[in-house]
């Protein structure tokens, strides 16, 4: 059952429709049996990437390599990469099994093997009992097992997931991503996944591809990518942060930069030089109560707004003077400070992020 | 046979069924007993006749015959322009379908004359053929078989299109990717995805064809003229002719049974199957 899992290799790949570039000279690297997502809005160039990798689109340069071979030209029936379809793209006149069957008999394996491995996968997604079932008589979640059972049946050297689980309910959702990749890794294949949802991709992969206007912003895993990201898109796409429009005043040390912001001076480890116009951020679960500790901390003050209750944690909303909003998150929901009240809140000058101002464009 | 919310709505079928029954049926059902009468009494004498003799066999199998090339060259031609226009969007593909609707406007026994026109021994194709020094004098192309078969499948191809087309048009295009990288070279996705999912278009296309055509009356008489008889032509002779209405009755059902082998046959063959 298990798979060749294959390494994949993309270079300088792009793709234009018309006057739109979708794809600007994309490189992406994945190891042999790693997950891999890539995340970004619609429009960002991702089903294009995942389409070109399983040559249902050509590139107008660059080149594919799978397993160290060139399939830039090669045709999709060629390539040996399984795609679980956003809409699962099953054959509505083949039953549940017969959708399995559909690559292993083009394999030419003989019916014996071919029951047994259709059996074999369909036990793999808990299917079993509904292998003679047709299609529509299906749940949609169950239609998900098939769509990946047909592609895993193949043993591809790489499998794609186009938006695969988009479609379920959310209960449905989180319930599939962490069985999907336990199975995953369990077989030991290579796996590309393209979605908008950030937490699917947090929970499915060993690194994320964050996509914005047809390049790779950020390529890391999920941990590095939440705690630094490379960019304001990076920042603002993956979980929540507070963001002051602000202008350097000056670099009081080495690698660092004192910036003016509506809510007072701010300081971060970055390089600008003094009258960049820049953005602040700051994630909502990096900020305290209280007046800065030290002089590594930045510190705030503001009118709490509201404070939300959120079960496992609240949020907490300020409006600084000139209308601007910072968003704290604590746990628990006990002794926050009521609605109205003035406070303070620090947080250090370590987790303060800096991007140029052109990036919010 | 009906449930209750099902009644209901069953009788929005009545304004349809009424004069269908009354104008159908009922002529069908007094038509039947003719065929088995003669001035005796019962009989199955005009059955006989159309099955016990050669000439009559032949004019059945012409009615066949015709029917069955005039079906297998629209579905040849149609099936691929059904296709086509599927990939082609926006006013192009209404431009196109609107070409295959307006010639269902113009009647037919226009069509088949206008054909007559095209192929008569003076008409436009042997004049350019004898312009262009191809041939020296006319040849035959009116009243032979390739002729009334060029002209009932210009006729019907519409009906073929439209059949396919309205299948074909709600293939997901992405079941034919999805067969693709599962290993299916473009031929094997056709045959084994794209082909059974437009099984029920050819049905219907074939089916809508063949009863036209097989009971078409006007093309063949316009276009291959009196000495080629088919069951249409043959009962409108003896009813208007010869004054043998138990025989043009019986040639009538036996039309009406090939029609309706063709129905059932069909519906049987476009069930979608698990």
């Amino acid at each position: 059952m298990s798979s060749q899992a294959a390494p994949l290799t993309i270079k300088a790949v792009s793709k234009q429709y018309g006057p739109t570039t979708v794809l600007d000279r994309v490189d992406l690297d994945i190891a042999a049996g790693e997950l891999v997502t890539l995340l970004g809005p619609s429009g960002c160039g991702k089903t294009t990437l995942l389409r070109a990798i399983a040559g249902l689109v050509t590139p107008d340069s660059g080149s594919i390599s799978i397993d160290g071979r060139d399939v830039t030209k090669l045709p999709p029936h060629k390539r040996q990469v399984g795609v679980v379809f956003q809409n699962y793209a099953l054959f509505p006149h083949l039953s549940v099994a017969g959708n399995v069957a559909f690559g292993l008999r083009l394999k030419g394996m003989d019916a014996k093997a071919i029951a047994a491995t259709v059996a074999l996968y369909l036990e793999l997604v808990h299917l079993g009992h509904v292998a003679e079932r047709p299609i529509s008589a299906l749940s949609g979640g169950q239609q998900q097992r098939v769509a990946l059972a047909r592609a895993l049946a193949v043993q591809p050297g790489v499998i794609l997931f186009d938006e695969a689980l988009s479609a379920l309910d959310r209960n449905l959702r989180e319930e599939m991503q962490v069985e999907l990749r336990h199975l995953l890794r369990r077989i030991g294949t290579t796996a590309i996944f393209v979605t908008h949802d950030q937490d699917e991709a947090l929970t499915m992969s060993d690194r994320i591809a964050v996509m914005y206007r047809g390049r790779i912003e950020q390529y890391t895993d999920p941990k590095t990518l939440y705690a630094a990201p490379a960019s304001l898109f990076a920042m603002s796409f993956i979980g929540q942060s507070t963001q002051l429009h602000g202008e350097v005043l000056g670099n009081p040390a080495q690698g660092m930069v004192e910036i003016k912001t509506a809510l007072g001076r701010l300081r971060a480890a970055a390089n600008f030089a003094p009258g960049s116009s820049v953005v602040v951020a700051v994630r909502p679960e990096c900020l305290q109560l209280g007046s800065a500790p030290s002089a590594e901390s930045n510190a705030i003050a503001g009118r709490m707004t509201a404070a939300i209750f959120h079960g496992a944690h609240s949020m907490l909303h300020l409006a600084a003077e000139d209308g601007q909003r910072v968003v704290a998150q604590f746990s628990g929901g006990q002794g926050l400070p009521d609605e109205g009240s003035d406070v303070s809140l620090h947080w250090p000058v370590a987790q303060t992020f800096v991007y140029p101002a052109a990036e919010a464009a | 046979m009906l449930s209750r919310e099902q009644r209901p709505w069953a009788a929005l079928l009545l304004p349809a069924l009424v004069p269908l029954c009354g104008l159908f049926l009922l002529p069908l059902a007094l038509l039947l007993p003719v065929s088995l009468t003669s001035a005796q009494g019962f009989s199955l004498a005009a059955y006989g006749k159309l099955f016990g003799d050669s000439y009559y066999l032949g004019i059945i199998g012409n009615s066949l015959k015709f029917a069955a090339l005039t079906t297998f060259f629209a579905l040849l031609i149609g099936y691929p322009a059904a296709f086509g226009l599927t990939y082609i969007k926006g006013k192009l593909r209404s431009a196109l379908l609107l070409s295959l609707f307006l010639p269902l406007s113009i009647g037919v026994i226009v069509k088949s004359f206008a054909w007559t026109v095209l192929l008569r021994s003076t008409g436009v194709v042997n004049k350019t053929l004898m312009a262009l020094h191809i041939i020296d004098e006319p040849v035959r192309l009116i009243f032979t078989q390739t002729a009334l078969i060029v002209g009932a499948v210009n006729i019907f191809l519409p009906f073929m299109i439209l059949s396919v087309y309205a299948v074909v048009a709600q293939i997901d295009k992405r079941l034919s990717e999805a067969a693709a990288t599962l290993g299916a070279p473009p031929l094997l996705c056709f045959l084994r995805v794209t082909l059974p999912l437009s099984l029920p278009g050819i049905v219907a296309g074939t089916a809508l064809v063949f009863s036209l055509s097989v009971s078409a009356y006007v093309v063949p008489t316009l276009l291959m003229g009196e000495r080629y008889q088919t069951l249409p032509t043959l009962i409108a002779k003896s009813f208007l002719l010869t004054r043998e209405p138990a025989f043009g009755a019986a040639a009538g059902a036996v039309l009406l049974a090939i029609a309706l082998a063709v129905v059932i046959l069909s519906s049987k063959l476009g069930k979608p199957r698990g």
